[in-house]
């Protein structure tokens, strides 16, 4: 019996060629968008898992309130990690991670300059799972200037000679000593290290004081105590050790100072919520966020309902043809399990078939959509073999879609079957209609979101900053060169293709160092927040950022050392009317800054952020960390080639290291970038799918009404008259799902615009948009297929019967 | 052998009730060749497919074989037909995707017979009725009359007690239609009770009673 089954499926799928093509492509593609995004999800989801004892271990972190300025943070004092192991039997263990430090590491002629270099107990074992290759695992780390590297960072480092015992030199100045190689930790993993080096080799090792935040702590507990007892037992082992020295600094007790409103607590972050749930501003490395996986996961699965409906309806559509068999097999003895058990076979197979191709797609998809998703994805996601897997997930998709037309088609009686009397007179196609109308309102609200989405990330790129990110060369580290750093800029600036250059603390994109002000009215309990930059005499010009009023440093005169010049947001919320000439104070030194200029307004953040208060303090204050060069657009390459030269000579065996500062900006965004590709990619297939099952409708609309046509023609139809017939029935869906989608999508789109600070309003014309190009697409199929059947000899059409 | 009494069929339309059969009395006996006639409209196929159980009465009573039809349901009535009934159409009905052979032996499939007894079930009747050399070929490459002979060798595969024939040779060419109903007499004497529906006289003759349908109801 199932062979006999499999070979009508077989015989039908040859047969009805365009049929099985536009069925099985349209399930395929749909297979290839759910397992993609399926995978992306489950290697979102799986951050960190690798770790043995991952529902045990919590990153420590801090909720503080002070003034009016509420804050999270994941920075916690140096002794509280052996503290917390020592004096609570619920903590089994703790590590310290001080860092991320970049570094330039040296063995024999191999320079690296390498990031993500943390200073760390020898703990960090005990907490986290990292595999050693060579080298002993007892006591490690727990000499001073000792080292564990990672395997990468080994093989670039030491190619093929045995690291263990090596001496690394840090910076050209501090030795280390090579003790262990450790595997990388996997890319799903939150934070990743090249070299750990033994915290003990620093001095603040023996640091004591509990109010100074400037490493990272990890617990592993018992998993004895609940989450909310630790934070107790953490916070009153705090308050013990921390009392002391904060009636020493601030000259109050810790309750009188939660008296006046402030608060300070320490949390824990279950390291299963790290790399999803934490706000962007905790992050150490990987940063995911929980709200693009459900994002993601609605749109795998509504693609894949879409191709699920396409086949139910194509299906459904055909039983026609299947008619008489259904019939003659009731007739032979079948009852209607049996025919159910038929058809889903069939769509089980077709389903089946539908997977392989889908694999085949996805195997040669995957390096392009890794390389997208900076992943290291694979088929294989669920250790040696997920074939398996697929496989039943290729059953499930054909009986779900299967499920309707067996259980529709079994349905027909005998006797109207055979009799041929079954499609004859009006149809109610109730459900078929819901489902299509369902695939057009998806389809719409894919596009509208493409739409929106690809609107706002133009609206960002093009937005005026209010400074010249073109052309913007910036070289990273140039305090390198110390006192070299004014005769780098001079040599450079001199060249042709520069325009001008500006050595500066730091530039839009990179600005995180804030700090609180006074007014110049004697209120100090009003604080102002500002974000402090620094640069030198040129820095204005060369970022292209515009003077409002008042003046620039000048580098002759004394007093501009304790000038500043502060941003048009700055003046609004201090509320001065003619800033020029009054003060700001530093609450801590008292100094009186005078403001001597202010520039208008500039985006220093992401357009996530709004503009806020901004401060540049005078040339001389602070270190450079950058210097930024203006150039000219022509022969980049050779002007590139030129500062490394001079690099160079300044700088030794130090590398050399740039970026551009409008990719580096639109960096920023680049997460919001990436899911507006996501949108386009995904947004394309599903219309896509939902054409093909257009497609495969009308054409069975066409074929149904060829008698419908026929005989119109004979009463002297025209062809238009009869194109506009089909086209009527479809575009009524459209406009239907049309109704349907647009609530849905300006709702989901409002929300997401809500992130951005600065955001396109929702227009109409992009609702209107998306329904005109879904008609249009819609229209053009059908119109296809109308004109053909409209174009038919209605004698052959009535002969037909 | 089968029994109808007071059998009425309805299809109800917008409240209205059409009548299909109206107090039908009808009895059979085993190894009857009954021809049922009348003109198009006047019940004789549904009557037909009552008989066959492939459709139901909606009042009276119908006993095959003792059983009460009446009151089976789908899955009785199934399992009932499935061994009792062969069933012979106008149109044919094969199913193009298979090949005669396999459209031969499709009711062995259904009433689970083993596989090498299928087999030389099969090959009987493709020997019986002289069409070994077509087993391989599909409906669409066989003329009218070999596809009704593969009709019948497919209804009769099974040893039904009563074979159906709606129209048989309605869409045969004079010769073919005679060959059939030779056929039909042919099984007739060797045992299998027949009922068919006919338009024509001269195949009216074959069956050795007639029973004339009008209206729904049983005439003269």
């Amino acid at each position: 019996m199932f062979k006999n089954y499999l070979k009508i499926a077989i015989r039908n799928l040859i047969r009805h060629k365009s049929f099985s093509i536009i069925n099985i492509v349209g399930l395929s593609v749909g297979m290839i968008c759910f397992i993609l995004i399926g995978l992306w999800i489950n290697d979102e989801l799986s951050f960190d898992k690798y770790n043995e004892n991952y529902s045990q271990i919590y990153r420590m972190g801090t909720d503080s309130k002070m003034g009016d300025q509420e804050g999270t943070g994941i920075y916690t004092a140096t002794p509280m990690g052996p503290a917390l192991m020592e004096e609570i039997p619920e903590i089994e263990t703790a590590v310290r991670l001080k860092g991320n430090y970049e570094k330039l590491v040296s063995f024999e002629e191999t320079n690296l300059l390498l990031t993500d270099i943390y200073y760390t107990d020898t703990e960090v074992f005990d907490v986290f799972t990292i595999p050693l290759i060579s080298g002993s695992n007892i006591d490690l780390l727990s000499r001073p200037k000792t080292v564990v590297i990672n395997q990468s960072t080994a093989k670039s480092l030491f190619k093929d000679i045995d690291p263990i015992g090596k001496m690394l030199t840090f910076d050209n100045k501090t030795e280390y000593e090579v003790v262990a190689v450790a595997k990388d930790l996997p890319t799903n993993s939150h934070w990743d290290f090249t070299i750990l080096a033994s915290f003990c080799t620093l001095k603040s090792y023996n640091d004591t004081n509990w109010l100074s935040y400037n490493l990272i702590t990890y617990i592993k507990t018992t998993g004895a105590a609940k989450e909310n007892i630790l934070v107790e037992k953490i916070n009153d082992l705090f308050v013990q050790k921390a009392e002391p020295i904060f009636q020493q600094a601030l000259g109050i007790t810790i309750k009188d100072w939660e008296a006046q409103g402030n608060y300070f607590y320490l949390r824990v972050t279950p390291l299963s919520k790290i790399y999803l749930f934490s706000p962007s501003d905790d992050a150490l490395g990987k940063k995911g966020d929980i709200r693009y996986v459900y994002l993601f996961a609605v749109i795998g699965f509504f693609i894949l309902l879409v191709a699920c409906i396409n086949f139910m309806n194509l299906t459904t559509a055909r039983s026609a043809v299947r008619a008489k068999e259904i019939g003659m097999r009731k007739v032979l003895g079948s009852n209607r399990k049996q025919l159910i058990r038929q058809f889903l076979l069939e769509s089980i197979l077709i389903s089946l078939l539908a997977m392989v191709f889908a694999l085949i797609g996805i195997k040669l998809l995957l390096p392009y959509f890794n390389n997208f998703t900076e992943k290291a994805l694979s088929l294989n996601f669920a250790g040696n073999n997920s074939y398996p897997i697929y496989f039943v997930v290729a059953i499930f998709i054909g009986l779900i879609s299967g499920g309707y037309s067996a259980v529709a088609l079994s349905s027909y009686k005998v006797l109207t079957v055979l009799k041929g009397s079954l499609f004859k007179g009006r149809q109610k196609n109730g459900f078929r209609n819901a489902l299509v109308l369902f695939q057009f309102a998806i389809s719409i609200l894919v596009i509208l979101c493409t739409i929106i989405t690809m609107q706002q990330m133009n609206f960002i790129s093009n937005k005026k900053l209010g400074f010249d990110k073109e052309q913007l060369l910036v070289v990273e580290r140039a305090y390198i060169l110390k006192d070299q750093l004014p005769v780098f800029k001079e040599e450079i600036s001199k060249h042709s293709t520069v325009i001008s250059a500006s050595a500066a603390f730091s530039v839009p994109g990179s600005c995180s160092d804030g700090s609180m002000f006074n007014k110049d009215n004697n209120t100090p309990e009003e604080l102002y927040h500002f974000y402090r930059m620094c640069g030198d005499y040129d820095y204005l010009e060369t970022m292209g950022i515009e003077l409002k009023e008042g003046r620039e440093f000048y580098q002759t005169n004394e007093a501009d050392k304790s000038s500043v010049i502060i941003n048009e947001t700055a003046v609004k919320d201090l509320g001065y009317t003619d800033p020029i000439g009054r003060k700001i104070l530093d609450p801590g030194s008292k100094e009186e800054l005078t403001i001597i200029g202010v520039v208008k307004d500039f985006h220093y953040n992401s357009l996530r952020d709004e503009i806020t208060p901004i401060v540049l303090f005078h040339p001389d204050i602070w270190y450079k960390e950058f210097l930024a060069i203006k150039i000219q657009p022509e022969n980049v390459a050779g002007t590139i080639e030129f500062v490394k030269d001079k690099w160079s000579e300044l700088a030794g065996n130090q590398p050399f290291e740039y970026f551009f500062m409008d990719s580096y900006f639109d960096n920023l965004h680049k997460a919001e970038q990436r899911t507006g590709k996501f949108f386009t990619i995904f947004a394309s297939l599903a219309i896509f799918i939902a054409c093909l099952g257009l497609f495969g409708l009308a054409a069975f609309t066409a074929e149904q009404k060829t008698k419908e046509i026929g005989v119109r023609k004979v009463l002297g139809a025209s062809v238009t008259s009869i194109v506009s017939i089909l086209l009527r029935q479809f575009t009524k869906w459209v406009i239907l799902a049309n109704i349907i989608a647009w609530p849905i999508g300006y709702y989901i789109m409002k929300s997401w615009l809500q992130t951005f600070a600065y955001r396109i309003d929702l227009n109409v014309s992009y609702f209107i948009l998306s329904g005109l190009i879904t008609l249009l697409i819609a229209v053009t199929t059908v119109s296809y297929l109308a004109i053909n059947a409209a174009n038919k000899n209605p004698v052959k059409a009535l002969n037909y019967e | 052998m089968l029994s109808i009494r007071g059998a009425f069929k309805y299809y109800s339309n917008n409240f209205v009730k059409t009548y299909v059969l109206r107090d039908i009395y009808l009895e059979v006996k085993e190894g009857e060749f009954v021809t049922i006639m009348g003109p198009s409209g006047a019940g004789k196929s549904t009557l037909l497919y009552i008989m066959g159980m492939l459709e139901t009465l909606d009042d009276g009573e119908f006993y095959y074989k003792e059983n009460p039809v009446h009151k089976f349901n789908e899955k009785k009535r199934t399992e009932l037909h499935k061994h009792e009934i062969g069933f012979v159409f106008q149109q044919y009905h094969l199913i193009d995707e298979l090949t005669v052979y396999e459209n031969i032996e499709m009711p062995l499939l259904y009433q689970k017979i083993k596989s090498s007894e299928r087999k030389s079930m099969v090959c009987n009747i493709l020997d019986k009725f002289n069409i070994v050399g077509k087993k391989g070929l599909f409906p669409n490459q066989l003329s009218g009359g070999q596809q009704q002979l593969v009709g019948i060798a497919r209804a009769i595969i099974g040893k039904p007690s009563l074979l159906l024939a709606d129209e048989p040779t309605g869409n045969l060419n004079s010769t073919q239609g005679k060959e059939i109903m030779e056929l039909f007499k042919k099984l007739n004497e060797e045992g299998t009770t027949i009922i068919q529906v006919t338009h024509s006289e001269e195949k009216a003759v074959y069956g050795n009673r007639i029973i004339n349908l009008l209206d729904g109801r049983i005439v003269d």
